[in-house]
């Protein structure tokens, strides 16, 4: 517990210090702990009204379904850096990547508070946006802090993985097109 | 150790205002939910709980949208599409027709007046008439369950018209100017305005007056001589008789309307939107005292800021149309309009 509360403060005021802590020794129980946390944030600052039972029926689905695809991104988010991180000879770290990014997460509780300042009208529901956007800018900043840490990877390096997957997702894109514009034109022969 | 506290302050109070949340939703549900409603708005402006729909319809009555970049809203179609809306929104329980109009077109009045009695089934309707809610505003009126005038509103007007022009003399005379008409049956130009009218064209057009009066007539007596409902706001009683003598298209004040039944009480916003919310709460059981009243074709909020901007960067209406008659804009065509 101990452990977890220094890990909690050091990243919110000293990240850089907490993930070279944490790398040294991941603690992957907590971070699967935070993603559930994390996760089921979502639907419970949604639940605007309660009608009774369906209300929680529909409730405990939405918690379900958000535990499971929190859980699978960030497997799937993990794997997936992990096995582009190859490119530059550092893959074989999921277990430093899985933790790092799950306490990367960690800001996102701000939006408890940030979701009762919306009660307060409309200048504090843009309020509360901009907040919001801050904390989301703030999580990014943090995920890209512990793809650094987890490969050891230059600035420059982290932007090149992080780009690579998009530029896949394009090149694949743009030799479906072909491969159907080349088709229509033999069909048309 | 302080790093510590510090920590499990933070995580304390980010739980402790989720709790909050949670329980605020749970503790306070559907009475919340109602009166919340009340007051609450979206970001256009219109209050999503219940409501009196207040429509108003300026000018001219016809199938015609002018400018503005978000259209007139106060013409005879947005009026038209407002009102179907009405009929489906639930929190609409009841609606407020402002009508400042000197008439118009005989199927798009028709269209409203049919409209607002599909609506007058489902929820009160009351008209205001402001300074003028003559012929075919008074046609539209009429489907109301009740209507409100100043003492100095002009009313009435009850009739039909065509206007037709003869510049025969001029364009032959003064111009030299010869038409020359080539038709597939004698009556194809019938009133056109370059030979006189001849007695038989006068006879077909008569006929057509006829028909649209008392169509007029009619729908007079189906929107109000007949109504039979129950609400508890004063109604005046227009006899079919009083209603022939005075269907000559002559027009009325608020105050003689009143008298002779075509209009049941004097008053204005105020008074009307008393009634439509008295009639609403014997309509619908269980409505809070007070029901807002809220611009259900123009909006307000930020619908209303942008739509002020709309109407001073174009302005919506043409001020010399004003000027011109209607009848001269809709030539050879039978109009509820006075002029």
């Amino acid at each position: 517990m101990n452990n977890f509360l220094d890990s909690f403060y050091g990243l919110l005021f000293s990240p850089d210090k907490t993930f070279d802590n944490l790398r040294e020794n991941p603690p992957l129980f907590q971070g699967f702990l935070i993603v559930l946390f994390i996760s089921i944030l979502n639907p419970v600052l949604n639940f605007k009204t309660f009608d009774g039972t369906a209300t929680l029926i529909w409730l405990s689905l939405s918690i379900f379904g958000a535990l499971l695809f929190g859980l699978l991104s960030w497997l799937f988010f993990a794997f997936f850096l992990d096995l582009v991180a190859s490119i530059f000879g550092q893959s074989g770290k999921i277990k430093i990547f899985l933790t790092l990014s799950a306490f990367a997460l960690i800001p996102w509780v701000f939006l408890g508070p940030i979701e009762l300042l919306k009660t307060a009208g409309l200048l504090a529901d843009i309020f509360a946006i901009f907040l919001g956007l801050l904390v989301w800018l703030w999580v990014v900043v943090l995920v890209i802090k512990a793809i650094i840490k987890t490969y050891q990877l230059s600035f420059g390096k982290t932007l090149t993985l992080l780009i690579i997957p998009s530029l896949g997702g394009f090149l694949t894109f743009y030799w479906t097109i072909g491969f159907f514009s080349t088709l229509f034109q033999i069909l048309k022969v | 150790m302080n790093t510590r506290i510090l920590a499990l302050i933070i995580i304390g109070l980010c739980l402790f205002s989720i709790l909050v949340g949670t329980v605020n939703t749970i503790v306070a549900p559907k009475k919340a939910k109602v009166e919340n409603a009340q007051e609450s708005s979206n970001f256009f402006g219109m209050p999503g709980g219940n409501k009196i729909a207040l429509i108003t319809l300026q000018g001219p009555i016809s199938y015609e949208s002018s400018g503005g970049v978000l259209g007139d809203m106060t013409s005879a179609e947005s009026v038209l599409k407002s009102l179907r809306r009405a009929i489906n929104d639930d929190s609409v329980k009841g609606v407020l027709l402002r009508i400042d109009s000197p008439g118009g077109t005989v199927a798009m009045s028709q269209e409203v007046y049919n409209t607002i009695l599909r609506l007058r089934k489902k929820k009160p309707v009351v008209v205001s008439m402001v300074d003028l809610a003559a012929s075919g505003g008074y046609y539209i009126a009429s489907a109301a369950d009740r209507i409100f005038a100043e003492p100095g509103t002009l009313t009435g007007s009850i009739g039909v018209i065509i206007n037709t022009f003869n510049v025969q003399e001029l364009l032959n005379q003064k111009l030299g100017i010869q038409a020359n008409v080539v038709k597939s049956g004698k009556y194809k130009d019938l009133a056109s305005p370059y030979r006189p009218i001849l007695p038989d064209e006068r006879n077909l057009l008569q006929n057509i007056i006829n028909s649209t009066y008392q169509q007029f007539v009619n729908a007079i007596i189906q929107g109000r001589v007949k109504r039979t409902d129950n609400y508890d706001v004063k109604k005046a009683v227009l006899t079919v008789d009083t209603l022939r003598k005075y269907a000559d298209g002559r027009i009325l004040t608020g105050e003689q309307a009143q008298k002779l039944g075509f209009v049941d009480q004097l008053g204005g916003l105020h008074e009307s939107h008393e009634a439509v919310t008295k009639m609403a709460k014997a309509k619908f059981k269980g409505l809070r005292d007070e029901i807002p009243l809220v611009q259900y074709n123009v909006p307000s909020g930020f619908g209303g800021l942008l739509f002020g901007v709309s109407e001073s960067i174009m302005p919506k209406k043409d001020l010399t149309s004003s000027l011109i008659p209607l009848s001269s804009k809709y030539p050879h065509q039978p109009l509820f309009v006075w002029e």
